[in-house]
Formats: structure tokens, sequence, C-alpha cells
């Protein structure tokens, strides 16, 4: 009886915990900027008022912040179109690395998965200075496709690591038959195995989408106008705009996580077993 | 005929090596190039070879020691923080109770917030009329009141509590992934250890202690790596958060960097910067692979 209560008040402190930061934060997003001043916990005049501000495109521009929440809008549109493309990137070129890496015994194999493991450790700051001037030689600043191409390669290899040991559990008899009833190699990828590895697939799709929608250094070093800034890019402009009261920001803040939150919620148990398998393997 | 049974899974592998080589492993070289040169954005008629002084200068400048003792405390008490918190954390979810499912699903609200937003809550928090502002004074206040001291608490104005404060905002953030390889970890105990060892009459205590503990080694330790990565890496928080302030006081080494090259201009010496950053990392990588390799992970 005393086993079952303790266990329950350690739930409930873990509970909080992981919960609470988040939960002031929405409800501040409710308030009135008043009741902010006034440390309440729980909005006791609920208003969307602080939403509405960043859907509202053309009145209340007098508003502290209005200027970043307008931009908001199109921003999260940046960050979709973004972060879809490093997904799909991330699923082709990584499906077809783990798929060699994990059944086609080939020389050099070993040395590649060095690599991949060798380029996951790269640090963002060790190659922003090199990244910057290479888009900006091509003439790539301020476009969806620098971010695109950067936040598809720092994910990559993490996407090829979870995949290969994802693939590999796939008993290969599955592939056997579908060569002997002729199918090629890329024939049996296609045809047998990406339908059995569709769970894996999906969590590594997610992951990449999650980690690019988050990503901020690369994304903040090459964009600069709303034609290709991604939302946390947009976001971080709070921390230095002053005077903006919490009340707006934290409305912003919940507009960026509510995808990231939603989407990990869904695929909570994928998740939980591409993370718990990535490492352990 | 090994060549052509090569060549499909080389093939299958190119389109990942080329993004790499292009935006990973060619950067990197690029990097140590310009570490080595004299490249000023502000003058770049004047760019010009001159070896290893970008390191010397850098290695004699009170502030790459700041910047580096900062980001030392800051990863030691992150990695500390992380590991036994998400351990506490893992342990309770390895028990069978009711609503588990929902503190596991909840478990993963810090990791889906990204690092700015992460940063723009916590000045939320911390501001003057943030919850945990309230929470802190009030705090301080007790313990003036008890000892008969008077510690003046100024918030985020403070050095310590900035510092303090980036540290717990960035483990807040960290613990479900580690949470999460522990929870793994813990699954994959065989349940026959723990049953032999009630039958021989263990403590719970030393059930974690000589079953548990040593099962989780490998886990704790690639955490501890991850987390020394991430810690050195720490900077959309710091941005949003503290934006390095007050005075000087979250000078991580990432940020200092990013000064370095796009406050000052000053690529040459940024780039010895980042590969500095680069080696602390690597070398801590190269240990994590060989770990990896003595386990039997990283096959050929």
């Amino acid at each position: 009886m005393w086993r079952r209560a303790s266990l329950y008040i350690y739930a409930l402190v873990a509970v909080i915990y992981l919960t609470l930061p988040f939960a002031w934060v929405a409800a501040v997003s409710f308030m009135p900027e008043r009741e902010v001043t006034q440390q309440h916990w729980w909005p006791e005049e609920p208003t969307i008022g602080n939403y509405s501000l960043y859907f509202d495109v053309e009145g209340r521009t007098a508003d502290v912040g209005a200027a970043i929440a307008r931009q908001f809008p199109r921003a999260i549109v940046n960050s979709l179109i973004i972060g879809t493309a490093v997904m799909l990137l991330n699923l082709t070129c990584g499906s077809l690395a783990a798929y060699a890496l994990s059944r086609l015994p080939f020389r050099g194999n070993l040395l590649l998965l060095l690599f991949y493991l060798g380029s996951r450790s790269v640090p963002g700051v060790a190659i922003m200075i090199p990244m910057y001037l290479l888009m900006r030689s091509y003439g790539l600043l301020d476009t969806h496709l620098s971010v695109i191409l950067s936040h598809t390669t720092f994910t990559l290899p993490f996407t090829i690591w979870i995949l290969k040991g994802y693939f590999q559990t796939v008993p290969l008899d599955l592939e056997r038959a579908a060569r002997v009833d002729g199918c090629t190699p890329l024939g049996a990828l296609l045809r047998v195995f990406l339908p059995v590895t569709t769970p894996g697939l999906v969590a590594v799709g997610i992951f990449a989408f999650i980690a690019s929608w988050g990503e901020f250094l690369f994304a903040l070093l090459f964009t600069t106008t709303i034609a290709s800034r991604p939302v946390t890019v947009l976001a971080s402009d709070f921390a230095q705009e002053l005077g903006v009261p919490f009340t707006v920001i934290a409305a912003g803040g919940v507009l960026v996580i509510l995808l990231p939150l939603v989407l990990s919620f869904i695929f909570q148990r994928l998740i939980i077993q591409g993370i718990g398998g990535s490492v352990t393997g | 005929m090994t060549r052509t049974r090569d060549f499909l899974p080389l093939l299958l592998n190119l389109p990942a090596v080329i993004l790499l080589v292009a935006f990973i492993a060619y950067p990197i070289g690029i990097s140590f190039w310009m570490s080595l040169h004299r490249y000023n954005l502000r003058r770049p008629d004047q760019v010009y070879f001159h070896g290893l002084e970008n390191y010397a200068t850098i290695l004699a400048s009170p502030e790459f020691w700041n910047a580096l003792w900062i980001s030392l405390y800051f990863t030691f008490m992150a990695v500390l923080l992380v590991i036994v918190i998400a351990m506490a954390i893992a342990l309770l979810l390895h028990e069978s109770f009711r609503g588990r499912g929902v503190v596991r699903a909840l478990l993963l609200i810090p990791w889906a917030i990204p690092g700015v937003v992460n940063g723009l809550m916590w000045v939320g928090l911390l501001g003057d009329y943030g919850a945990f502002n309230a929470m802190l004074e009030d705090t301080v206040a007790t313990v003036n009141y008890l000892f008969g001291i008077n510690i003046v608490y100024t918030g985020m104005a403070s050095p310590f509590v900035a510092l303090n404060a980036a540290i717990g905002a960035h483990v807040w953030r960290s613990v479900p992934f580690a949470c999460i390889i522990f929870l793994a970890a813990i699954q994959a105990i065989p349940t026959e250890q723990y049953r032999a060892a009630r039958v021989d009459g263990a403590t719970s205590w030393n059930r974690f202690r000589f079953i548990t503990l040593p099962w989780l080694y490998h886990a704790v330790l690639v955490v501890a790596i991850f987390e020394t990565m991430n810690g050195f890496r720490a900077f959309d928080l710091i941005y949003a958060l503290t934006g390095g302030g007050p005075g000087d006081a979250t000078h991580v080494i990432a940020w200092q960097t990013y000064k370095e090259a796009f406050a000052r201009l000053d690529f040459g010496g940024a780039n010895a910067y980042s590969y500095l950053i680069t080696l602390i990392t690597m070398t801590l990588a190269i240990i994590y692979i060989r770990l990896l390799y003595r386990r039997g992970l990283v096959q050929g």
C-alpha cells in the first residue's frame, strides 16, 4: 500500500517536472497582460487576443511585436516546406544507404559506416563559416534550398544509423523469396522490403522533420528575409526586440511548438522505439 | 566478379555520401585551411596565410579561457543532472502503474520543443513576473530568514543565476532523450536476474546497485558522451535566453565562436575557434565509436 502511494507521488513529481514549464507558458498565452503581472497560474479572464495578433494581418499594427507576429503564418509555411523536403531527402538517401549497409555485403562498408558515425558528431559551429561562404558563392543565401541542404546533412547520418538497425531486424527470407521469384535487388527493396519497414521509415521521417523544424543555427545564418526564414528564426527576434509583452511571446511559442508536439504524441511509440534502438543496438 | 557485386551497394550509398562530403567533410577541410589564414571580412583584400597564429592568439586571449571554463562548467553540470534525472524517470517508467502511458507520452513534451523556443519560455519563467522567479524569490527569502543572512536575489541580472538557469533549461530539454535510452536499456535486462536476487533476499537498493547499474553501464556512458557533445554545442538556448549575458557570464564556447565570426567578422580566428570545438567533440566521438566497436555493434 505504502509502496503504491509513494510510486504515485513519484510519478506526480515527474509529471510536474516535465510539464510545468510548458503548462505555465501555455496558460500565460491565454492571459491578458495584466494577469501575468498579478502572477496568476490560471487565466481568470481567458482571451485569444494574443493569438489573434498573429493572424490579424491588417489591424493592430501598433502593438509591440506586431511586426514580428504578422510574419508568423508565412514563416510557418517556410518551416513546413523545409521540414518536408528534409524528410523526403532523408527517406530516399537514407533508406538506399541503409539497405546496402544492412543487406548487401560489400567491400568498404565498414569505412562508410565509420564515415557516417563520424559526420554525425561534427558540431554545427565547426562548419558554419565554410557553409555560409559555400551558400553565398552559389547564390543560395536566403533560399529554402540552403536550409534544406544543411538540415539534411546533419540529420542523414542519424537516419541511416537507425534505419540500418531497423532493416536488420527484418527476416532475410522475405527478400530471398522475392529474389527467387525473379526480383532484382532494387525490386526486392521496393516491393517487399519497404512495405514491411514502413514503421521505421515513418519514425525516421518524423524525426528528421522535427529536427529540421527546431534547428536554429544554420537557419539563422542562411536566411535574411521572410521569403525563406523559418519559424524558429522569426521567433528568435522576440529575444532581440524590447518591450514585447510575454503574453504575446508565449502565444508565438505555443504556435511554434504545436506541430512537433502533435506529431510526437501521434507517433509516440515509434519515436520512443527509434531513440531507444538508436544507440543500444 | 567482386567488382560488379560491389557496384550496387556503393551506388546506393552515393547520394548520402555526396551530400555528406559536400556539406560536412569539405567544409571541415575548408574550415581548417581558413583557420590558418588571416581573414577578416572587413578587409577582404588582406587575406594571407599565417600558420598557427590564429590559434596562438586565441590561446593567449582571456575570452577563450573564459568561454572554455564556462562551457566546461555548463557541460559538466548538464551531463550530471541529465543522467540523474533521466535515470530517475526511466526507473519510474519501468514500474507498472496506472497512467504510465500518460507519463511516457508527456515525456516527449520537452523533447519536441525547439531550443530557441525553450530559451524564450525560460525568459518568461524567470522574468520579473515569471512563475519560477517568484518561487526562487520565496526560496531565497526563506533561506535568509532561517539562517539570518542577507542574500540579495537579483534574478537573471546575476551571473550565477543566469548561468545556472541556462543549465536548468538545457537539462530540462535534454532529459527525455536520455531517459528513453535508459528505459530501452532497462527493458533489455533479463528479468530472471531480479527474480533470482529476490529469492536470495536482496534489498531493492542492492538489486539496483548490483543488477540494474552494471547492465546500464553502457547506456550511461553513451548518454554521457552524447550530452557532453550537446553541452559544448549549446547555442540556440543561449541566444534566446541570455544572449551571452549578463556581461560574459554565459559566453559558452559556441556563442563565443558565433560572435567572433559574425560580430567581429574575423573568419580566420572564428575558424580556429571552431576547430578547437571540433577537436574536443571529435575526441569524444572517437571514444564513443570505439565503445560501440567493443560491444560489436559496428560490424563489417
